[in-house]
């Protein structure tokens, strides 16, 4: 009997009972019909099949009984063997093992971005009302805007109740030891207030302090 | 003569049942207890019941396959025939049995 098949038998007990039942009916019948044959009356014929059967009961609780204990010496065997058969093919485990340690991590990592990026919320004050506006033309789509647009787009108000840019750059700076490479970025004054954030070092800009 | 009931034939239930299957092929249990009966010439009676728990334990030992066919008055009905293993497990508990009896034997006849 294959390990599926102990497994379904221990989770649906109700088809085996029935399953036992149907073989313990048939049993019981075929028995009552030799003895009806035998000439034996209706009374006598029910009797004996009875007697002779013995504990009806009893008979179908050690059936269940043999069913469920071979199921859990048999588990242990099985692993008992799986184990055996890998200690025996080292490459196949090793394979099995290192594909196995491949598909969990690249699962982890993917639902590590997955989670960051799309299921939690953006680390921002009230993040559902955040939207990222690009201008979008045929020969550069989700392009960033000039910033004479940028204050058509502010002043008009119609949309949004603030409306900020940021840019991304890269800097050299001069340093002790000579110039060095920087990522950075550059704001508009009410950037952090419209994230809602505060700045990890110094002080929030002011949109009074803002340039043109 | 007087029948022997289970009591007596404890030990020696699964070997009779791997006996009959050997020698008769796929049978339902009622086959097999009307067959050890009327080989016994009803000198081995089994509490006919008790049969079912045996075959189970037996077929999940892997000595015998269990299977639903249709019974010669057409109903579905659980078949039993013999494995490989069951046949070797068959030729010990046989020579198991020989040994016993004749040990008993030579006990009753020299003692």
């Amino acid at each position: 009997m294959s390990l599926l098949e102990r497994i379904s038998n221990l989770l649906r007990r109700d088809r085996i009972d029935n399953e036992l039942q149907e073989e313990l009916q048939f049993h019981l019948d075929a028995r009552m019909r030799d003895n009806l044959s035998a000439g034996m009356n209706a009374q006598a014929a029910q009797q004996d099949t009875r007697i002779r059967f013995g504990n009806a009961t009893l008979a179908k609780e050690r059936a269940h009984e043999a069913n469920i204990v071979v199921f859990i010496e048999t588990i242990g065997r099985d692993l008992r063997y799986a184990f055996r058969q890998y200690c025996k093919a080292p490459g196949f485990t090793f394979t099995a093992i290192l594909v196995l340690a491949l598909g969990m991590a690249a699962s982890v990592s993917i639902f590590a971005f997955v989670n960051a990026a799309l299921l939690r919320p953006l680390p921002f004050q009230d993040p559902s009302r955040l939207a990222a506006v690009f201008e979008d033309t045929p020969s550069c789509p989700q392009c960033g805007i000039s910033y004479p647009d940028y204050q058509d787009w502010k002043s008009s108000k119609q949309v949004f109740r603030s409306l900020e840019i940021w840019e991304d750059n890269a800097y050299l700076w001069r340093s002790p030891a000579g110039a060095v490479a920087l990522r950075g970025g550059r704001v508009s004054g009410g950037f952090f207030q419209t994230l809602g954030v505060t700045p990890a070092l110094g002080r929030p800009l002011q949109s009074s302090r803002r340039h043109a | 003569m007087r029948t022997h009931s289970n009591d007596r034939l404890k030990g020696t239930l699964d070997l009779l049942v791997l006996k009959v299957l050997a020698s008769h092929g796929r049978m339902h249990g009622y086959g097999i207890t009307y067959r050890i009966e009327q080989i016994s010439e009803n000198v081995l009676r089994l509490e006919e019941g008790s049969l079912y728990p045996a075959l189970h334990r037996m077929a999940h030992a892997g000595w015998l396959k269990a299977e639903w066919g249709a019974s010669e008055s057409n109903r579905r009905a659980r078949y039993y025939s013999i494995t490989a293993a069951g046949r070797k497990q068959l030729a010990e508990e046989a020579q198991e049995w020989s040994q016993l009896t004749q040990a008993v034997a030579r006990v009753l006849s020299l003692a």
